[in-house]
């Protein structure tokens, strides 16, 4: 798995997070698929192992991976084991985000409401979508 | 060796050439299995305080323990288990690659052929080429082999990649992260591309003026300490007095400074405590914030207040 | 007019030391010796003061080529131009880069050439008649040779062996032609006018040569790539590297970390004494093949032969010494070999070359038994000798009690020598080569100056007998000194680093040394009235003891660097 470090921007374990749930949620990687073990991860992205230690961390408790001993870790089936109270709590900064730009650009709430609809249901149809990380 | 003692203890060193200060008065553990980023600016004493790891230089004040020993007292059964790649360009240039394997691998005992054979594959060296014809990379990848191929319990690099070029410094970066893979070795990486230590280094220490001014985990550093920005108004001068504070930079009317979180409870207290519609964002620090507030703190402790102050209004 | 301030400046700020030792010598020089040839001091005193000016001006004159040489080279070996490269980047033209060291080169040698002459016009009575006539000519020739060196040293050439051919075969062959001019020019002068021809045509020959070179080193330093420099590497030593790079291809394993480190030793040394052996053989040749012959010159010949042999070996300038801070580098310091291991290897490595450089001592001495008269003057001495000692003293036995004597004395001040090597620190280094330097120079002026002027052997034979007399006292104190210096370095030893034990099995084997060599010189040269005493003693004298254990803790000192 290659993935893209750089060093100025959110804490690296976060961009380790950030770029396997990418993989996960637009279906690169598939249910029971393996991930890279944490040694080989650190030494081909040339990161701390305890870094990527902790970024699997991170994603097992989001309940997207889970470990199996001895084995390895795999993308887990289950459903996301988030309440619906954290799930919201780690949306809201990407919506303040939105917020602001639509303001900036003077774009209404109903028009933004409706283009959010409007794309999300593009989005379902598309099998690969475009991060929203990349077309910020 | 048992992993009952630290791997680097440093007590209490001084060290003065002249009549210049090096170090003064450095205390640093480095627990077995750690990849230590040691940061500073040039002339900080970062390549003193290796040297005395490697008994190049013989403490005067203080105590030095590399993997329990003296390397000054027992450099024979304690150099066994470091690898040192130096700073500057110090390969026999007369040698030969291969020539220089054979050398090295007669005095260690632990010298393991096939990883030498790997390494030597990985890092595309021929071990007949001599070492004068090679590039400035080639040398210290050949450095970084004779350092690396009998694998040290201890790997001490000092400025690794200082002047190679991009694909030389993914290959250093790479035998980093792998030496610290492994179960109970340790790294001690001197470096001032903020960059490579933020990746590898599990902890940093910042280094100025002789003093080690610091010691946190990477991880810890957004958790322990923000970055505040805002616009600062004339008769709020006072505020450089609050405690936590340190590190202060402006450019024109707007200011940014370090602050350390273990004062204020949360953010609110903190903008209260500053005066609250002054400040813009409240922001983690990075790697390369929290360095040069270090630095710059020390170098304003040296000198006068008051032309700082003024500096700093105008 | 800019460029050649900048170049001039430029020497003088690299050769600053050099220069203002230069000048001061010949100043005090200048000053003392009229004063004190006016004054009543000893005679002595006043010839050692001009012999000094005058070694400070020769060295000059020689020195000039390493002074606007601006080579910063550190091997002859290196196919690259010699060039300072720095100064081939500046945006000086290329005719400046050549004209300006020549015409520096040009202007030094004619001032001290003129000082030189002004000196033996003034004192030694010799008349010169047209001065300024002389001196044109004759160091524009002597410049010719400086420039047509230095263009040699900054060509750059495809490969290394082309370089060292051409100095071997054009150093001597500039000396011959140089020298023969001058000797033409000022005993024939019916000649002179084609003598002056000659050097003109010679001196301007030498700045084209000059001109190219630095053209050539030019274009080389802007075009060279890595491809090309390792092309040019490749065809340097085609069967040497081919069959080094076989055995590197190979892993060889040493049998422990010591055959390792003997290895390293003796290879790392080999440019070093090739480069010096290439630097000394012309002397060499010059001195055997020019000096007239006569049973006193022979003498003074090999005295000074021997003495540069020897200091080729002894006082040789580790690269590494030069600008580190130690002399180990750090893949040694940080090495697991054991301190003791590196002083050892190291000493014994000086002592390996040893029988090269005996050789060569022998081959020089046998050179001088080509000419009949040597052999004549030879056979004469040695039958006095064996009519005084009124023994059976064959000559094959003085040869080998010389011999005996000979490697033991370099043997010990080649030790001597390495201990401080070892230590490692430049100015303590700088420092004892110097007073050595200065002590053995100083000594030899002196001896030199009253020997020439002695037209008496026998005078010269009582004399010599008298200060051996008086020698004896002066002997006694070397053992004492030599004893209680001894004494103190077993006593740091025991302190620091080695175990009673050791030290004891080390003193040993230094008595059963003493007393075996002191044995065979005894059995050999059974001299009159000297006694097997003092035969031990001598020997005992020039055998070292302490530098067995003071290598290793000056090892110790070096690799664990105290901060005062």
């Amino acid at each position: 798995m290659l993935l893209h470090i750089t060093t100025d921007g959110p804490p690296i374990y976060q961009q380790i997070v950030e770029q396997i749930r990418y993989r996960i949620v637009s279906g690169q990687l598939g249910v029971g698929d393996e991930l890279p073990t944490i040694r080989g991860l650190a030494e081909s992205s040339r990161v701390n192992p305890n870094t990527v230690a902790r970024a699997y961390r991170e994603l097992e408790n989001e309940g997207l991976v889970e470990k199996r001993r001895t084995v390895g870790t795999f993308v887990a089936a289950s459903e996301a084991k988030l309440t619906a109270a954290e799930r919201r709590r780690l949306i809201a900064p990407h919506i303040d985000r939105v917020l602001v730009q639509a303001k900036q650009l003077g774009v209404p709430l109903d028009d933004l409401l409706a283009q959010m609809t409007q794309r999300n249901a593009k989005l379902h149809d598309a099998p690969i979508p475009t991060p929203a990380k990349e077309s910020k | 060796m048992s992993v009952s003692h630290p791997a680097i203890e440093i007590d209490h060193l001084s060290c003065a050439f002249r009549r210049s200060e090096a170090l003064h008065d450095v205390t640093l553990s480095i627990p077995t299995g750690c990849v230590f980023g040691l940061v500073g600016l040039n002339g900080a004493g970062k390549t003193t305080l290796i040297r005395h790891l490697i008994g190049g230089l013989r403490p005067r004040t203080g105590r030095v323990r590399v993997l329990g020993e003296d390397p000054t007292q027992t450099p024979e059964s304690v150099m066994q288990h470091v690898g040192y790649v130096a700073e500057e360009d110090v390969l026999p240039r007369w040698m030969r690659v291969g020539e220089l394997i054979d050398f090295m691998r007669a005095l260690y005992r632990n010298w393991d052929d096939q990883l030498c054979d790997k390494l030597l594959e990985q890092f595309s060296l021929d071990r007949s080429t001599k070492l004068a014809d090679m590039s400035k990379g080639g040398r210290a990848r050949a450095g970084l082999l004779v350092a690396l191929a009998h694998r040290p319990q201890l790997l001490i690099l000092d400025e690794p990649s200082y002047g190679l070029d991009p694909i030389a410094r993914q290959d250093i970066l790479e035998a980093v992260v792998r030496t610290a893979s492994d179960e109970g070795r340790t790294v001690l990486f001197s470096s001032h591309l903020l960059d490579e230590v933020s990746r590898v280094c599990d902890t940093v220490g910042v280094i100025g003026g002789g003093r080690l001014l610091e010691v946190i985990a990477t991880e810890q550093l957004p958790e322990r300490y923000c970055e505040v920005v805002g616009e600062l108004s004339i008769d709020d001068l006072a505020q450089r007095e609050l405690p936590g504070f340190f590190g202060w930079q402006n450019r024109g009317r707007e200011w940014s400074v370090a602050v350390d979180r273990r004062a204020y409870p949360d953010e609110a207290t903190l903008r209260r405590e500053i005066g609250g519609e002054l400040v813009h964002e409240v922001r983690p620090l990075s790697l390369e914030r929290w360095f040069s507030a270090r630095v710059n703190d020390r170098e304003l402790a040296t000198i006068p207040r008051t032309p700082a102050v003024e500096e700093l209004s105008a | 007019m800019n460029a050649t301030y900048a170049l001039t400046k430029y020497a003088w700020t690299r050769y600053r030391i050099f220069l203002l030792l230069l000048f001061s010598a010949l100043l005090v020089s200048a000053i003392f010796t009229p004063l004190l040839w006016i004054s009543r001091a000893p005679m002595w005193l006043a010839r050692m003061t001009a012999s000094v000016g005058y070694l400070a001006l020769l060295s000059g004159l020689f020195g000039s080529l390493a002074l606007f040489g601006f080579s910063r080279k550190s091997s002859l070996l290196d196919p690259t131009s010699g060039y300072d490269p720095w100064l081939l980047r500046q945006p000086i033209v290329n005719w400046k880069l050549a004209i300006i060291p020549a015409g520096l080169i040009t202007a030094w040698i004619s001032m001290l050439w003129a000082i030189v002459l002004l000196i033996v016009q003034m004192f030694g009575g010799q008349d010169i008649p047209p001065f300024a006539l002389v001196i044109v000519p004759q160091s524009l020739g002597m410049s010719a040779c400086a420039i047509a060196m230095c263009s040699l040293v900054w060509m750059p050439f495809r490969a290394a062996w082309l370089r060292i051919a051409l100095l071997i075969v054009a150093i001597p062959m500039l000396y011959f032609v140089g020298l023969g001019a001058m000797i033409v020019f000022a005993s024939i002068p019916e000649w002179m006018p084609w003598a002056a021809f000659g050097i003109v045509a010679c001196y301007i020959a030498s700045i084209a040569i000059a001109y190219s070179s630095v053209k050539l080193a030019r274009v080389a330093a802007f075009q060279q790539t890595d491809s090309q420099q390792t092309g040019s590497q490749q065809s340097k030593f085609t069967t040497a590297a081919a069959c080094d790079r076989a055995v590197a291809a190979t892993s060889r394993s040493f049998p422990g970390c010591v055959d390792a480190l003997d290895w390293y030793d003796s290879k790392r040394s080999r440019a070093t004494k090739l480069r010096q052996v290439l630097m000394i053989s012309p002397v060499i040749a010059i001195l055997i093949f020019l000096v007239p012959f006569s049973s006193v010159t022979a003498i003074i010949t090999l005295m000074f032969v021997t003495i540069i042999v020897g200091w080729t070996v002894s006082a040789r300038f580790e690269p590494t010494v030069w600008g580190a801070r130690s002399s180990l580098p750090s893949y040694l310091i940080a090495s697991p070999l054991p301190t003791r291991t590196i002083a050892w290897v190291r000493l014994r490595a000086y002592l390996r070359e040893y029988p090269a450089a005996i050789g060569v001592m022998t081959l020089l001495w046998m050179t001088c038994f080509i000419w009949p008269s040597n052999r004549v003057a030879a056979s004469q001495w040695w039958t006095q000798l064996a009519a005084d000692s009124a023994s059976s003293l064959t000559p094959l036995r003085i040869v080998v009690a010389i011999y005996l004597a000979i490697l033991v004395t370099m043997l010990g001040l080649t030790l001597r020598q390495g201990c401080v090597l070892l230590r490692g620190r430049q100015s303590l280094v700088l420092w004892t080569i110097g007073v050595v330097c200065m002590a053995s120079i100083v000594t030899l002026i002196s001896c030199l100056s009253w020997f020439m002027q002695q037209g008496d052997w026998e005078h010269v034979r009582r004399s010599l007998d008298d200060w051996l007399q008086w020698s004896y006292q002066l002997f006694y104190l070397a053992i004492v000194a030599k004893l209680l210096f001894d004494a103190s370095v077993v006593w740091l030893a025991s302190k620091n680093m080695f175990s009673w034990r050791e030290l004891a099995s080390g003193i040993t084997g230094w008595c059963v040394a003493v007393v075996l060599a002191a044995v065979a010189w005894y059995a050999l040269w059974p001299l009159g009235g000297v006694r097997f005493v003092t035969v031990l003693m001598a020997t005992s004298l020039a055998i070292p003891l302490s530098v067995w254990f003071a290598g290793p803790l000056a090892v110790r000192a070096n690799r664990h660097h105290q901060v005062t």
